[in-house]
């Protein structure tokens, strides 16, 4: 009897190292609990991905859409190659939805000038390759751009997808080209103290690290 | 020249020892099995790993709550509590978990071993053994090692498990920081491979092996008298405690910290 509910407990024990695994596997390392349903991976180039990390978040208007897979760097454009995968219930079209966007397509295609010059044959030709186009599109507009984004004032680095207005969609797989890397806190202070000269610095790191967008925006104010 | 040779007696004495207790350990890790040594194994999980749940559950808890209390006291001064579920994680899955369970196992778990063997030969149990022709390695310690090392890491992992939930008992609950960004930081930063497999895991079989190596050797080399075998157990302790300690420091140097 004693080694029966020796046996027993023993038994609870193992049972309760299991819970205890599968809780800091699950819940705390979020191992199997990155839940991306239907995942597939985009990739997009920056000039600085500073502070960002494999498995960050990457999110649109705040939801978390997908994690980051890799950081890389081309060796052609030296210019850090991040690969991301994107949860592909969240950033697809549902049939419905699909429908419309392909009407609103058809729409500005057939105001376009190409469009109405061509004769009746050409123009459902056209139709034809627009539709079939559009079967494997994300909810990614190609006008969407893509930047490394900061939670809070210390917090740590995420990519942010701010989508665009345009009626063209990317593909699973596509490269997102507009893109904006990370915002280098130190440079706009050295921009700030020599007055907007950002070519007067004139390392190469604060050249390639500083957005056009930033530095466009200092100049004027600090020079005068 | 005495002190010369005391000091030459107290080197050979300790080297001796490390020997002798190598010796054993390989004895008795390459043993073969005995008849029913898996009942015997399973009731000394009972008594080493089942027995220390009660106290490694509330102490990973409270210290859990304590890293709480506290963290969220400094984070909160520079807005960042967000942080809070990162930094009780870390500090419980790369360090506190391992070494706290170790000491208390140490203490609750080794010392019971070493009591238990000593007052073993005391009474000569172990002798006649031998004289029946049964090996009381075989018999008696290996059972009670392989318990020791099966049964830490599985404390530890319990520890830290309750450890979080603690932290986030008083860090969310009661002190109102964000329940999201406290499980999505930890989520974000604790990868399973790198934290919990090398600093909780690994790190524990190490430890367990060194308690209960400790603890089992000292018991059965000690001295059979009942002076012996209370000086068995404090060297248990303090051995194993202190072994723990640099082991926990070569480990973490060796995973973290790049050498």
């Amino acid at each position: 009897m004693k080694s029966r509910t020796s046996e027993l407990a023993v038994g609870i024990f193992v049972i309760i190292f299991g819970i205890a695994l599968f809780f800091l596997a699950m819940k705390v390392s979020g191992l199997v609990g990155t839940n991306l349903r239907d995942s597939y991976s985009m990739t997009a180039q920056f000039d600085n991905v500073n502070g960002l990390k494999p498995r960050a978040k990457v999110t649109m208007s705040g939801v978390t859409i997908g994690r980051v897979e890799s950081i890389s760097l081309d060796p052609v454009t030296r210019l850090a190659t991040v690969k991301f995968d994107l949860d592909g219930k969240l950033t697809s079209f549902d049939p419905k939805q699909l429908k419309e966007v392909q009407n609103n397509a058809l729409e500005e295609l057939r105001y376009s000038s190409d469009y109405e010059q061509a004769d009746a044959a050409k123009q459902k030709e056209m139709e034809q390759q627009l539709i079939s186009n559009m079967t494997s599109i994300t909810s990614l507009d190609e006008d969407a751009y893509i930047m490394v984004a900061t939670n809070g004032l210390l917090g740590e680095k995420y990519l942010k997808v701010v989508p665009g207005g345009g009626v063209n969609y990317l593909k699973r797989g596509d490269v997102v080209s507009n893109t904006q890397g990370t915002m280098d806190l130190e440079d706009l202070i050295s921009k700030f103290i020599t007055g907007g000269a950002g070519k007067a610095t004139s390392s190469s790191t604060t050249e390639s690290s500083t957005s056009p967008a930033a530095s466009a925006d200092a100049e004027p104010s600090f020079v005068e | 020249m005495n002190t010369i040779a005391w000091l030459g007696r107290l080197v050979i004495e300790r080297i001796k020892g490390i020997g002798a207790a190598s010796l054993m350990l390989l004895q008795v890790l390459f043993a073969m099995p005995s008849q029913g040594g898996f009942q015997r194994f399973v009731y000394q999980m009972y008594r080493v790993g089942v027995m220390s749940l009660l106290i490694i559950a509330v102490s990973g808890l409270f210290i859990g709550a304590v890293l709480g209390l506290q963290m969220y006291s400094i984070l909160v001064t520079f807005g960042s509590e967000a942080m809070l579920g990162t930094a009780i994680s870390l500090t419980l899955l790369r360090e506190l978990a391992s070494v706290v369970a170790a000491l208390l196992f140490a203490g609750r778990a080794g010392s019971a071993l070493t009591a238990e063997i000593g007052s073993m030969k005391q009474s000569e149990q172990l002798a006649s053994m031998e004289m029946i022709g049964v090996d009381p390695l075989r018999q008696i310690v290996a059972p009670r090692l392989w318990a020791g090392i099966v049964s830490l890491p599985m404390l530890t992992v319990i520890f830290a498990t309750i450890g979080i939930i603690g932290g986030k008992l008083v860090g969310v609950d009661f002190l109102g920081a964000d329940e999201g960004s406290f499980w999505g930081g930890m989520q974000s930063t604790v990868q399973f491979g790198h934290d919990i497999l090398n600093g909780t895991i690994i790190k524990s079989i190490v430890f367990a092996l060194i308690c209960t190596w400790v603890a089992v050797y000292q018991g059965y080399a000690c001295d059979p008298t009942p002076e012996g075998i209370a000086t068995s157990m404090t060297r248990t302790v303090v051995y194993s405690s202190l072994c723990v300690l640099g082991f926990d420091f070569v480990l973490t140097a060796v995973m973290f910290g790049g050498i």
